[in-house]
Formats: C-alpha cells, structure tokens, sequence
C-alpha cells in the first residue's frame, strides 16, 4: 500500500505578492475623496511574521509623499464623517466584521452604523495574504485599533486648531470633539470637510486601555445582521458578473484516480453548455447553474482504479496496522505518563509539536 | 410563464421545468433564496408557496404558476421585519448567515400553521434545514421569540 503524502495548504504555496501598492499619498486621498487617511506600517519582523507581509520595494521615490512598504491597514474619516477602514481580511462567519468594527468604533467613540468596513475587495484594500489560523484578531484587530486611534487625535489636532483650545479641554464623544469648556463641538465631518490630510504610523501607536473600554467587551449585535436576515447580503455565489458562467467539476470517484478517456457527447449537445476537457481536467459551463447537474452527468467518464485505500469503515484498523513501532500494549495507556508519550510520539512522527 | 414573487406579478422566460430556485436566482435577481445542495437537503433554498415551505431548487417553476411565492426579501414590509426576521437579529441566530434565510422562511412556513409551536415541534418543522456553523439552539430560541411576541407570526 503506497505511503500517505500530505497535501499542501494553499498558504503553503505561498510565492508573495505578484505587486506592491505604489500610489501616492496625495493620489490616494483623491481617490478616496478627500477627508483623513490613516496608514499603519507593519515592522519588518511583523510583516514577516504575519500574513500581512508583503515586503519591497514601496514608494516611487516621490519624497515624503511615497506609499509606505508593508502596509497593514488604512483608515480613511470621509468628509461626510462617516469612517472607512479597509483590511484584506475577510468574513466567514466568524464575526470579523463586527469584532474589526467594534475596536474602530472604541477608538473613535463612534456608533458602529458610522463604520463601514471594506474587507477583501483586492482591488481597494491592503494585502493581506489570507484569513486562517486564527490571526484575524492577534494581528489584524491590534493594527485597525491604533489606525483608528491615531485618527482620533488627529481629529483632537484639528479640532483644538479650529476652536484655539487646549487639546486637554477636548473630548470625542458620538462622531462630535466637544470642548467641555465651551460646550462647543465640531463634527467629524465638520473637521475632515476640505482637508487632505495622511499620516503614516508604525505598529507603536497608543491605543486605549482595556480598562476604559466602552464599546468592546460589550455585546454588540452582528453589524451586517439587518442584510442576511432580509437576504440583502451578497454572498459570493449570489454575485453576477457580465458574460459569466457557472461551471462544476467533474471529480474522480476515489482519491488519485486518473481520467483515461471521456465521451462529452451528450453533455456537448446540451443547449448553452460548454464542456471543458483539458488534460486530466472535466468540467462543464453554463450560464445556466441548474444545468450543471445535468450536464455532468451526462459524461461518461472512465477512471484508473487506484490502490484500495483505508476509508471510513477500516481506518482505525490501518492506523493499528501502520503505526512505526507498533501499537503498544494496552496497560501503557492507564499511567500517569501516558499522555506526555503520546504527543512525543506524534511529534516524531509528524514532526509537529503539541507541546 | 407568469409568476407572482412577493406580491408582484413577473414573467418569466425559463423553460417550465427548471426548478424555481434558479428563475428566482439567476433570472429574478432575487439571490436572498440560497444553493446549498441543489437536492433538497439541506435547506438553504426555502421559499413559500401559498405559504407552504418548499425546497425551491427541487421544484420546476411551472408547479409555482397561480401561486402566491414568497422569498426572504418579502419578509419585510415598508422597511419592518417579520417577527422572526427581528428575533434572528436579536438573539444573533446566526454565524456566517447562509443557511438564515432558509431558517426564517422555514420558520415563517411554521408558524403560519402552527402560530405556537412547542420546542419539539420547532425542531421537528426544522429539521430538514442544515446549519453547518450549527447554531440550532438559538434557531429554535428565535422561533420561540416570534411565536410570543407574535400576532403577526
């Protein structure tokens, strides 16, 4: 019986980004429309420890207005006082977007329905080289705090410009910086309107103690809840682009048999379907998804017969049979110790710690 | 073919026989009903006729004809959620949300016959419609919610 090879992990293919964000800062907030971007550049180190990373050349050399190299996230107060945050993080249900949202919506002592977060649309956000692992909250959530931190001075600076106040009599409360002398306020919107302002920060930027949070550590509805319970939400399968098809696989019946021949014929005369055969590769196309079933099955397809494998039925028994160095002896698995020896054990076989 | 979605009378150009599912999908634009398995089991695809629950991707579009079809997005009515739409969001009956509108509309198809179900009722109603995050407690919670607070359930 052939030895078990372990796919590869598609981050395990990683070859790093193809291209690297290379505007100008000016250009950027153009783009945007004006207001107050935040950029967050990552540390070397972090942007090596991370997926975030990405690492080059940046900039075009234009002075102090070039991008910055390694980017983590960007934080844009428009000029209506709205916010935007961009992360190449995406949402699975794990509630990213409202736990992202949730420590912008700290940072800026702002209601959450004023946040809109752009998450993996590549064509606007940072790179990112995936959501997995766990990482979305010790990396991504960290990076997004002290953007929209620093966001809040910012708008602290502008407001105790405006007003010729202290920094120290102003307060960010509700999308407004109050003097709490005065009792005047400025809206966000009225202190990003006209503005074209940028700031580049590093990973060192202060953010606000967990002591004195507000809004996180609090429960917070779902920020998108509205949308998927109105069936309002595009998920990826919902969305329609010009000229596109909807096409499905034509899989081998077991795990590494090989396609030997294939007879389309009936599927091909099929209205509107398009059988694609490339190679080991069988798969049809259709503008129409509720012809896909129908078209695939109507392939006749002939597969190699692999080598019998162990499936659900016999798997224990294959593991009992191929351990290295045999099953042992039952009354080894009632000790104190045995649990230690285990996870040494599947460290040598599988050279992974569980330590 | 004529099809009267959420109220309002459409014509549609789909052969007869292709499943409801993807006439209220691909040629509606109504994509709040979901494909999850294309065989009616899971769920994800449920829509009401004539108030019944049915699996949308396993029923030809002719049967819908002379039917009143209801689909998630005519739940709400001038910007107010159903009941159990409003229970969902307040209980946070929901994970990544794919399988939620099938949830609801099952759950609406519930309560129309049955406007107070009791917990074993719920699960038995609901038990063709699948949860891959698996958040079937707080489902039946919600039902629970709008069958209470319910007149309009």
């Amino acid at each position: 019986m052939p030895e078990f090879s372990i796919e590869q992990e598609r981050y395990e293919l990683f070859e790093g980004p193809a291209y690297h964000f290379t505007p100008d800062r000016r250009d950027f907030l153009k783009l945007l429309g004006g207001g107050i971007l935040v950029l967050l550049t990552l540390e070397p180190e972090d942007a090596e420890a991370q997926e975030s990373g990405g690492r080059g050349r940046g900039g075009r050399g234009g002075g102090g207005q070039a991008m910055p190299e390694n980017l983590g996230a960007w934080l844009h107060v428009r000029e209506d006082g709205g916010v935007t945050v961009y992360t190449g993080k995406v949402e699975v249900g794990q509630n990213a977007r409202t736990s992202l949202v949730a420590g912008v919506a700290e940072e800026l002592r702002l209601d959450p329905k004023h946040i809109d977060l752009i998450m993996g649309d590549t064509q606007l956000v940072p790179y990112d080289m995936g959501t997995f692992g766990s990482q979305t909250t010790p990396r991504m959530a960290p990076q997004i705090h002290k953007v929209a931190a620093v966001a809040r001075e910012m708008l602290v600076d502008l407001a105790a410009q405006q007003m010729k106040a202290d920094r120290s009599a102003l307060r960010v409360e509700n999308g407004n910086v109050v003097n709490q002398a005065s009792g005047k306020k400025l809206s966000f919107g009225e202190l990003s309107k006209g503005q074209e302002l940028s700031r580049t920060i590093s990973a060192n930027a202060q953010v606000t103690l967990a002591t004195e949070w507000k809004t996180l550590g609090r429960d917070l509805t779902k920020v998108n809840a509205r949308d998927i319970v109105t069936g309002r939400h595009r998920y990826s399968p919902d969305m329609v682009r010009p000229g596109m098809l909807y096409g499905r696989i034509v899989r081998p019946p077991a795990y590494t048999a090989k396609l030997q021949s294939a007879d389309t014929s009936a599927a091909e005369k099929m209205a509107g379907v398009t059988v694609v055969h490339d190679g080991e590769f069988l798969g049809v196309a259709c503008a129409d998804s509720s012809k896909l079933a129908p078209a695939a099955a109507a392939i006749k397809a002939q597969w190699s017969t692999p080598t019998p494998q162990p499936n659900s039925n016999d798997v224990y028994s294959y593991f009992k049979a191929h351990v290295r160095g045999g099953v042992q002896p039952a009354a080894e698995v009632t000790d104190t110790g045995f649990q230690e020896r285990l996870l040494s054990k599947l460290a040598a076989l599988t050279g992974i710690s569980l330590f | 073919m004529e099809l009267v979605v959420n109220g309002r009378r459409r014509t549609s150009s789909s052969d007869p026989e292709r499943p409801l599912l993807y006439v209220l999908r691909e040629e509606f634009d109504l994509t709040g009903a979901k494909y999850g398995c294309g065989e009616g089991q899971c769920g994800a695809c449920t829509v009401l006729l004539d108030g019944e629950a049915v699996r949308s991707c396993r029923v030809p579009a002719r049967l819908a004809q002379g039917k009143q079809i209801t689909t998630i997005e005519g739940l709400e009515h001038d910007g107010k959620l159903h009941p159990l739409q409003e229970a969902f969001i307040e209980l946070d009956a929901m994970q990544c949300g794919y399988c939620t509108p099938g949830m609801i509309v099952a759950g609406v198809g519930l309560l129309k016959k049955n406007p107070h179900p009791a917990e074993a009722e719920i699960r038995r109603a609901m038990q063709g419609n699948i949860c891959r995050c698996g958040t079937y407690p707080r489902i039946v919670q919600a039902v629970r919610m709008a069958a209470q607070g319910g007149s309009h359930a």
